[in-house]
């Protein structure tokens, strides 16, 4: 595999991991620091439940997510990956993809477009790159919290000017029968694609995806490109793009063709809304003792619940 | 302790070994970074492996006249029962910590889990009557209960086929695994068919040239372990 840099990013830009890892501590610190000086100057103890918080251990790395859970480290979120092309089996991917040609690599930006356009991978990466830590829920009733690196989807909607009469856009997959071997399997339709309403691609949580952790995105993860919709179950999220189409009418998707009844369209993580066959109402985050509750819209409801106002969440699952 | 023939020897660690593997991995943290759900499946693959094996001795019997075999049914089913209560004890207590208020909140939106615990549930009956006592004394009766063996065996079989992601009846899916086990099943029950066990066995007669050993051979007649 050659190695490749950001051209968006300069190497001097680039934060050393441990530095990295550290500085959200120090931030910390120093927060804790400047409210205890604070309630010093007001003769108050500084032993107050908001520094308690403050200070609470947040896993190994320091790295949190909007509601106080701590990211899963780098090893948990690259060795345990539903990708399909590689295995169903979610420990053996990484093993697997190893060896996957991610460069060159061109997305196809195509359909109801005014300006449709082959992207180069590192066109993509001139996309103001920015860390976001996102939830990822699984249908199958599992959880990370995942530092990734990317851009929002709209900015690359706003360059391509999708045209009116558009409704729908598309993520296709690779199909790479030299290096993917569950393609073989005669039980699926691939290649994967995945898609979304054209509202929702342009909620600023739809991020196109090109790192995690500071680094590069890893085969296994969806190198180079990948979508992250993290109020969806993980399945909306496609891995290694080639091709992003608009369209007027809904795609057809991967997972819905294979159980229409089971896996609908939109996917949003709803405890209230079983899969057909199981609960949704818990999930196992990684690294965890005990499940926790699952959240409406992945805990999101606030970003993308105007998205669904008029919708009846049960009907459209 | 009774003579065990080689056959016999080779099912005790045959039942052993899976659960020696799974410490190990678990130990030396090969059990991926969600060791619940990986021991939970590798449980549940295991226990559904013995009960069709435990069902497939009879009918290899039938075709290849192999006696000896028939031992092999009790502690394979019994290995099938010890794997599935495993696979149930990980799911309540190492999943849902034994936090049962939770975990019954989700029961009825998982049907799987319904026919999942009734196939326990047949299993240990079963297993509880195992032994040689119960076979004594409860004689014609013993055998129609433990013919629920076939019951549970499909419950099994649909638990599976509905864990899956995918859809069966549509072909389509993750679903090699309850395939693979419904064809297994399948082919060891309809083998039981009297009129096809005859074919099955005159089939092999003319073929190996054996006389077919009896089914269930009373106690007295047993015929020779060795094959003649």
């Amino acid at each position: 595999m050659s190695k490749r840099s950001y051209p968006s990013i300069p190497s001097s830009e680039i934060t050393p991991e441990s530095v990295y890892l550290n500085r959200r501590q120090f931030m910390k610190l120093a927060a804790v620091a400047g409210g205890s000086a604070l309630l010093a100057a007001c003769n108050v103890q500084p032993a107050s439940p908001t520094e308690t918080a403050l200070v609470t251990p947040t896993g190994a790395n320091g790295l949190v997510d909007e509601l106080g859970s701590p990211a899963n480290t780098f090893a948990e979120i690259t060795n345990y990956n539903n990708f399909y092309e590689f295995s169903m089996d979610k420990g053996a991917v990484a093993r697997l993809a190893e060896d996957f040609p991610i460069s060159p690599w061109q997305v196809d930006v195509t359909g109801l477009v005014h300006n449709p356009h082959v992207y180069d991978i590192d066109d993509l990466r001139k996309f103001p790159q920015e860390e976001r830590i996102y939830r990822l829920r699984c249908v199958e009733g599992w959880s990370m919290v995942i530092p990734w690196i990317g851009f929002p989807l709209h900015l690359l909607l706003k360059e391509i000017e999708p045209m009116t009469s558009a409704k729908y856009i598309s993520f296709t997959t690779r199909l790479d029968k030299d290096h993917m071997d569950g393609v073989s399997s005669i039980f699926f339709a691939w290649p994967y694609v995945e898609g979304l309403r054209l509202d929702e691609a342009n909620n600023d949580l739809a991020l196109l995806v090109t790192g995690l952790y500071g680094k590069d995105l890893p085969p296994q993860n969806g190198a180079p490109l990948r979508l992250a919709v993290p109020w969806k179950y993980g399945f909306k999220s496609g891995k290694s793009i080639v091709k992003i189409e608009v369209t007027e009418e809904m795609p057809a998707t991967f997972w819905s063709t294979a159980a229409p009844e089971e896996y609908g369209f939109h996917a949003n993580v709803n405890p209230e809304v079983p899969h057909p066959r199981w609960s949704q109402r818990d999930e196992r985050r990684i690294g965890e003792t005990k499940r926790r509750e699952t959240l409406l819209f992945n805990g999101y409801a606030e970003q993308v619940g105007q998205l669904y106002a008029d919708m009846d969440l049960k009907a459209n699952y | 302790m009774k003579h065990w023939t080689p056959l016999q020897k080779a099912v005790h660690l045959l039942g052993w070994l899976p659960l020696t593997a799974l410490i190990i991995a678990y130990v030396t943290n090969n059990l991926t970074v969600n060791p619940v759900q990986a021991a939970q499946q590798r449980t549940g693959d295991i226990a559904v492996i013995l009960l069709l094996l435990s069902l497939a001795c009879t009918p290899l019997n039938t075709l290849f006249g192999l006696p000896g075999l028939l031992k092999l049914r009790r502690p394979l089913g019994l290995y099938a029962f010890f794997y599935a209560s495993l696979h149930l004890l990980i799911y309540a207590g190492w999943d849902y910590s034994f936090d049962f208020r939770q975990a019954a909140a989700t029961v009825v939106e998982k049907r799987y889990l319904l026919v999942g615990m009734a196939a326990l549930f047949l299993l240990s009956l079963l297993a509880l009557t195992s032994h040689n006592y119960w076979k004594k004394k409860m004689r014609q009766r013993w055998k129609k209960l433990h013919r629920l063996v076939y019951l549970a065996a499909g419950l099994v079989v649909l638990h599976v086929a509905w864990v899956t992601k995918g859809d069966v009846a549509r072909l389509s899916g993750d679903i090699w695994k309850p395939l693979a086990a419904g064809f297994t099943l399948s082919l060891s029950l309809l083998a039981r068919i009297p009129p096809l066990r005859k074919y099955l066995s005159r089939l092999r007669f003319k073929l190996i040239r054996r006389p077919p050993a009896p089914d269930n051979p009373p106690a007295g007649q047993r015929a020779p372990l060795k094959d003649t």
